[in-house]
Parts: C-alpha cells; structure tokens; sequence
C-alpha cells in the first residue's frame, strides 16, 4: 500500500465522493434507492442539491423494482448506481441480481453494455448488528454469471472503486462495510481511478501470505504486526475485487512466501475462501510448502447479542492461530 | 375511434400473421424437434397484435412469454423468432438471432421467473422518462403473474414516479392448471389500478379493434408524460399451457364454446362486414403470409449453430 498525500476522509465521505465525481463526469449516471435523499448512513447525502431530483431518487421500500429497474435503465442508456440498504436485503432482489444482470447481458450476446453499480453495506459492526443486517453475501453473488464483485476496505480503495465500478460496462456489486463507515484514511486530492480486478499489497512480507478484504484487512495487519514481533514476516494480500479475481498478485506472493491463509469474516462454508484457495492450489500447487488455512466465520448466523456475534467472526488471534500452525 | 383503413388491413395481416407463425411453431416443436416445452400462444394474439399496432419503432416491448413471436410486428425477423427458437447462432456485439432479447427493437428481454421482468421495464422506464425522449414502454403478464410481487411492486414504483409506463395484463383464464377464481379473489384484475392510483381498463382481449382503442389511449396517456396505466384484456388459452400438458383439469366443452370467440374470425368478419377488405383480398393476404413464413422458416433451419468460442466472449473473469 503506497503511503498517500493528501486530505483525511472518512470511509463514508469517500463513497460519496466517488459517485459525486462521476455524476459530474457523466450525466447518463442516476442514483435511487430507498431514503437516498436523506442518505441514512450519509453515503448518499448532498447528491440531490447538487444533481436534482431528476437524478437523485428515492424509490418506495421495493428492493426488487430498486434492483430490475437498474438493469432496464442500464440497457436503455442510463448507468443506474443504486442502493440496497444491507447486504442481508439482497436476498430479497436476487432474481434480479443473480437471474438478470450478468445472465441476461450473456443473453443478449454479451454485445451490449449494462453498466449499473449496486451497493449495499455488509459485514458487522461489532455491536450487534443482527442476523439479516451484518451479511456477508459475496460467495452467492461470486456464483452468478457476469458478475463483477468488490469490498473496499479503505477511504482510497472505496473512491478509486466507485469510480471504475461506475465506468465499467458490466454489471458491478460494490459491498460496503458497515463497521469501516466512520473509519478514515488519507487520499489524494485529485482524481484517482483503482482498476475493477486488481489486487494491492497492503503490507509486504516473506513468510506468509495473508489474503483478505474488506474490513477483515485491519484485523489482518493488526495481526500482521503481532507475528513480526514473533519474528514471522507476514504479507497481507486485499484481494479489493474477488470478480475478477487478480491471481497475478496472489501467486506472486504465494511464490515468494509459499504459505497462504485466507481470511473473510463470512461464514467459513462454501465462502470465497474455497474459491480463492483453489484458484491458487490450481495454478500455484509448486509454490507452497504447506496447506492453505482459512480463517471465517463459524457457519451459523449472527446474533443480536454483540458478545456472541464476535465470538462467531473472526479475531486478530484466530488469524495468528492459522498463521502459526504453518510453521 | 377512427382507425384509418390502411391501418386495420396491415393488422389484419399481423393478425394473420401471428396465428400462422404460432401454428407453424407449434408444429416445428411438437413433430420435428419434440420438445414438449413450448407455450401455444392459440386465441390470445388480438392484443398483442394491437398493441404492437400503436408502439413507435424505439418504444419498449416487453410480449407475455406465450405471445413472444408477436415482436414480429415490432420489427424482429421473422426468420430470427424461428431461429432462436432452434437455438441457432448469435455473434457478440453483432446481428444477433434472439427474439426475446433484441435491443434494436426494443425488446429488453423475458424472464424465466415470471413477473422479475416487470421491474426491468420500469426501469426502461425511468430512463426513457429522464431522456426525454418520448418513449413509452408495454409490459404485458398473464393472469397467473398479475399475483407476482414484483409486479405489484413495479406499478407501485411505476405509479409514484409518473413513468411512461401501460401495463397489459392478458387474461386468459389460466394459470397453467389453476383457473382464474382459484388465484384471485376479485372479477377484473383491472380494478387493482386504483390501489396504485392509476387508470385501470377491463377489455374483450379477442376483440382486435376494442384492444387496439384502449392501449392506444393508455399508450398516449403515458406518452404525454401522464403516468402509467393498467388494461386487463379478457381472452382466453386456446391451447394447452405447454405441448405436453394433457389439459385433464378443463372443464369438457370449454375450449370448444371459447373456439367461437376466436379473435381473428372476429376480425375477419368484422372488416369484411365493413367493406374494408374483400374476400379476394382476403384471400391474397393469406397466400403472401403462409409463403413468407414459408421461406423465413427455411432460412432460420439453414443459419448455423453458435459457435463455442463465442462463449469467451462473455466470461468476466476466467472461463
């Protein structure tokens, strides 16, 4: 991760910012979805004086309309940014999320463009967010075709993201972190793109490659700095994109450390951690010296109770536990 | 209203059109290729027919998946309908053989999962309105699918934003096996319009020129920026609800007693009662239709198979 210059901002403002840089960009960008006037967790506050309300919509409480109507806008000339509140929500779009976007766009012989963001917020925020609030969706949306899949962990990642997520002629899902909204980081004050698909080394090492995203990246530099006073050098890998996926960045690093763990805070089942680990197994097999770890969270759901809920995802320690039993 | 002459003689034809076009389909699955999947269209085609009469070229179309070949008269080959039917072949980026899914003529696609497409067309709608361009969008359903959520949600959406927007609910008295009063506890579904707060019109659906007066005027209304409408066209399934359905839970006797309200006899005799067509003429339309179909139909067997390379063209990460 290059050191940046520039302004201190949160993890929210940075959001903004994205779709506020590329609505000036491009006129045929529309953000809707529900309360995004008001912009209840801020990300979408301030578009509508500065767009108007002919660009800026609120949509009645219809996930459904919220996410099919990007998909028609995205194919007659609009390139739709729409919010569906939680990543729990998706669940009840995913005809349109998992049926449509990338499958309809194959349908018509991948000839015609469907640029379309959806964001929702994921993840927990330490304080017991519930059950169907503090979702980790991106293994189900990693199965649907034509699906382009990013978690930015940090104020820079989320700007450069947004921006390319908003350019880009495929359907994109850009899952934002519940617990990293009021986070900062410093970024620069003109403008930036960060390419759809390509990975950043968020710490370099040469013992163990860490591979993560989204808001588990801190947990893992947390714990990356534990094992260097262990005298173990880990390398921390934010995937930022797991559709597509950068395997060059991720066999290179597993070619200089040749150990992998793997760490999400969705459930461990069938999670991205099985994908990512076999798409190294396949191609990178020669370069480790040992099995791929996977830390996630215990397969079952979350809780209300904050106590139990941190006991279900993952902790700085349980990422140190896998890193150690490699060597 | 007054329909100009010219105009009821080309829906003649489109009518004519659509029966033999779904005959011939019919015939192509069930005896050549054996596919017992196919959904006969039969006894519905009067409004699709008109609507298809009053949409401008650039206009959105989405055709219940029972009528689909009707896009003919909004411009797809014919030869192309057929074609991807055979699951012929459709180059990336180029002249593409996919009835369902052709954006040069409006038609944004048909989902599998009925009524998810509602809300795709409100989103046409919703770019046509912000584009000002003048455009409207047609969404037809069946009855079975007026009770989708999505459905419900997309007039609701549709209502609140004032989208240029009519949506044609084709009764046809069935939803595959369950009869219309066994899934719906009201007579016109229609009459939900007023629960979203637009207009809503019950129609004889087999009745071409009834259909043709009443989505002409939703279709303007929208067009003037005046919101969307509902219009429910009373018609019913001819046919089975796919080829192979053996149709043992119809009462006997319905399907013949509907057979006499057959909308293209009805039409027939109707112009031929108001002098606008003659029976020679009559005669001559259908001769050029059966031949057009005739020679599209060879020309869709001879296109060739897609080619499987083509598939990398789709991939957004690895294959």
């Amino acid at each position: 991760m290059a050191e940046q210059k520039g302004k201190k901002i949160t993890y929210v403002e940075a959001v903004n910012r994205g779709i506020r840089e590329e609505m000036r960009r491009d006129k045929s960008v529309l953000v809707w979805g529900e309360d995004v006037r008001f912009g209840v967790f801020g990300v979408t506050k301030g578009l509508v004086g500065e767009f108007g309300e002919e660009r800026v919509l609120d949509a009645p409480l219809s996930e459904v309309v919220i996410a099919g109507a990007a998909v028609g806008a995205a194919l007659t000339g609009v390139r739709p940014v729409v919010e569906i509140m939680f990543g729990g929500f998706l669940a009840t779009c995913f005809d349109a999320i998992f049926m449509k976007m990338g499958t309809w766009q194959q349908r018509y012989g991948g000839g015609f463009p469907m640029p379309l963001v959806i964001r929702a917020s994921t993840g927990s925020t330490g304080t017991g967010t519930g059950p169907e609030h503090a979702v980790c969706p991106e293994a189900l949306l990693m199965q649907a075709a034509g699906l382009k899949v990013v978690m930015p962990p940090t104020p820079y990642d989320a700007i450069g993201l947004m921006k390319s997520a908003i350019r880009d002629d495929d359907p994109v899902i850009y899952l934002e972190h519940l617990g990293l909204f009021n986070s900062t980081g410093i970024v620069p004050e003109e403008e930036f793109v960060v390419p759809l698909g390509k990975a950043d080394i968020k710490r370099e090492g040469k013992d163990v490659t860490i591979v993560t995203y989204s808001a588990m990246l801190f947990k893992a530099l947390a714990a990356a700095d534990k094992l260097s006073q262990e005298g173990i050098s880990a390398e921390v890998v934010d995937l930022r994109s797991l559709v597509p996926l950068d395997e060059e960045t991720l066999l290179k690093s597993v070619e200089k450390t040749g150990r992998v763990v793997i760490v999400h805070e969705a459930m461990k089942r069938a999670g991205a951690a099985g994908e990512i680990a076999f798409r190294i197994m396949e191609k990178g097999f020669d370069f480790l010296n040992g099995p791929i770890k996977r830390v996630g969270a215990l397969n079952l759901a979350l809780t209300k109770s904050a106590k139990l809920e941190q006991a279900c995802i993952p902790q700085e320690q349980d990422i140190i536990k896998a890193v150690k039993e490699l060597f | 209203m007054e329909i100009p002459k010219e105009k009821l003689k080309e829906m003649y034809r489109m009518l004519l059109c659509a029966r033999l076009l779904g005959d011939k389909l019919f015939e192509m699955y069930v005896k050549e290729h054996q596919m017992p999947w196919y959904h006969e269209g039969l006894g519905q085609e009067a409004m699709p027919i008109a609507l298809c009469a009053n949409l401008r070229k650039d206009d959105y179309l989405k055709l219940s998946y029972r009528l689909r070949y009707c896009c003919f008269y909004k411009g797809v080959p014919i030869r192309s309908i057929i074609g991807y039917e055979l699951g012929k072949t459709f180059d990336p980026g180029k002249d593409h053989v996919d009835a369902d899914f052709s954006l040069p003529h409006g038609l944004l696609g048909i989902s599998g999962s009925l009524g998810e497409d509602i809300p795709i067309y409100v989103g046409a709608a919703v770019s046509a309105k912000y584009r000002k361009t003048g455009q409207v969008v047609a969404c037809c359903f069946g009855d079975g699918t007026s009770n989708r959520g999505p459905v419900h949600e997309g007039m609701n959406m549709a209502a609140v934003w004032k989208l240029p927007i009519v949506f044609i609910c084709e009764n046809n008295q069935y939803a595959l096996s369950t009869p219309f009063h066994k899934s719906v506890a009201i007579k016109d579904i229609s009459t939900r319009a007023e629960g979203y707060g637009m207009p809503g019109a019950t129609v004889d659906g087999n009745d071409l020129i009834s259909c043709y007066e009443v989505v002409h005027e939703a279709l303007e209304r929208a067009r003037k920026g005046l919101g969307p409408s509902l219009v429910e066209a009373k018609t019913f399934r001819l046919g089975a609800h796919f080829v192979g359905d053996d149709q043992s839970y119809r009462p006997k006797g319905e399907v013949e007693e509907a057979k006499k309200k057959d909308p293209l006899a009805r039409y027939k005799e109707k112009l031929l009662k108001m002098g606008v067509l003659t029976a020679e003429e009559e005669r001559r339309i259908e001769k050029s239709v059966r031949a057009e179909i005739e020679d599209e139909v060879k020309k869709a067997v001879e296109m060739p198979d897609p080619k499987i390379e083509t598939l990398a063209a789709f991939a957004v990460d690895t294959l």
